[in-house]
């Protein structure tokens, strides 16, 4: 059985996360503060991954941050969406940002750049829990992941940080299906990426040929 | 309905992200599909790894903070926040008066146009353009209904009968309002067109800044 981490959303109480928001919307900025903190190893990852420069996404954080304290008083959600607000926030300024910088590539290079390969296979055989021990995982899944195209790069960072698949459409702009999707192909890709094995089939296709015989 | 379980299906199953109609589905499958296990134990495993590895810290002594200048500016409230004027309820409904207003006008002036040749009052001191007009009137008048008839309808070709017939349209006003019609017709698309323009940036605009 699988042991599920808890989500990084949900490391602060939903009580709390209101009255910290309510008082930043009356202009307490040590209450936007904690707000931040709260989300800030998201937010960086959100930034990390939309973004291919680490100076791009630190930069792209900080515009965040400034504008995400300049419309908090116009911000109508409450605290189970406020997560979402700032890493939709977080993703336009970094996008912005590269868009300014003129560093907007395709998936591909921006791939190929990120990482050349994943530095070691991780044996399929092992579980989880064993290659963690023994501190296999990090580096390969940063290096894996870093392969992986934008769109499905930063959907899976949400994913990470606990969001459900409406708080990460609602992030994205994007459908529920879409982002349904995403997550099913990175997860292909990356078991092919990290294991060395071929990438797997679509199950519809071969169901479907297997129908036909 | 019986569709083929896809491995979005499975990546979903892992989530609890299908609906209950699917997850039955899906479950069912599972029971006597050894291969469709597999892919699902293969992206268990990948998705395990994956939350067993921490999202990227921020560089050593980096953290995420507001500017002093900025903590020592609070944001204004709600209501007295700033908002374009375009992107604000009230500047938006003016607008939109504004461009109906417009468009009523454009096409009362459209609609009005082929009512100035009808009026025989300014015959006499008209334009050359104007008194040629009037002067094909004036023929088609003088000449009856089969000369009317042949300047603009050949389709109607047919003599009327007797001194009951309708008198026969003028085929100069007829065009002007059928210009007219589509000037007006041209006007109102293209202030529907602007306001769906501006609404769709306006949408935008909220959704980026909200």
């Amino acid at each position: 059985m699988l042991d599920w981490r808890p989500p990084l959303t949900l490391m602060a109480g939903a009580v709390e996360l209101q009255s910290w928001l309510d008082r930043a919307r009356s202009g307490d900025a040590a209450a936007f503060e904690r707000i931040i903190a709260h989300f800030e190893r998201m937010l960086y990852a959100v930034a990390r991954h939309t973004t291919s420069c680490e100076n791009d996404a630190l930069d792209g954080c900080q515009d965040a941050v400034l504008r995400a304290w300049q419309g908090i008083a116009r911000f109508d959600g409450d605290a189970a969406v406020v997560g979402p607000w700032l890493a939709r926030i977080v993703r336009n300024c970094c996008i912005d940002r590269t868009r300014r910088a003129q560093r907007v590539q395709s998936h591909a290079q921006r791939g190929l750049a990120a990482a050349d390969g994943v530095a070691h296979l991780l044996d399929p055989n092992r579980s989880p829990e064993e290659l963690a021990a023994a501190g296999e995982v990090a580096a390969a899944v940063e290096q894996a992941i870093a392969r992986l195209p934008a769109d499905q790069r930063v959907t899976l960072t949400l994913m990470r940080a606990g969001f459900a698949y409406a708080e990460i459409a609602e992030t994205l702009g994007i459908a529920e299906g879409t982002v349904k999707s995403r997550i099913a192909r990175a997860r292909v890709a990356l078991r092919a990426l990290l294991t060395g094995e071929p990438t797997m089939e679509p199950l519809s296709g071969r169901q479907r040929s297997r129908s036909n015989k | 309905m019986n569709e083929p379980i896809t491995l979005e299906d499975l990546s979903a199953y892992l989530d609890d992200a299908l609906n209950d109609e699917r997850r039955a589905a899906v479950t069912a499958a599972l029971a006597t599909d050894g291969a469709l296990r597999a892919a699902l134990e293969a992206l268990a495993w990948t998705d395990a790894v994956v939350r067993a590895t921490p999202l990227p810290e921020l560089p050593p002594g980096r953290s995420l903070g507001l500017p002093d200048s900025a903590r020592n500016a609070p944001p204004r409230p709600a209501a007295n926040a700033q908002t374009a004027w375009w992107a604000s309820s009230s500047g938006l409904a003016a607008l939109a008066a504004a461009l109906a207003a417009a468009a009523g006008l454009a096409a009362a002036m459209a609609a009005g146009a082929p009512m100035v040749p009808a009026d025989p009052a300014p015959t006499t001191a008209a334009s050359p353009t104007t008194s040629a007009h009037s002067a094909r009137e004036q023929t088609a008048e003088a000449l009856g209904s089969t000369s009317t008839i042949a300047l603009g309808t050949p389709g109607a070709a047919t003599p009327a009968r007797g001194g009951d017939r309708a008198p026969a349209p003028v085929p100069g006003i007829d065009r002007g309002g059928a210009s007219a019609w589509l000037r007006a017709v041209a006007a109102a698309a293209a202030t529907l067109l602007a306001a769906l323009a501006l609404l769709v940036a306006r949408t935008a605009w909220l959704r980026r800044n909200r």
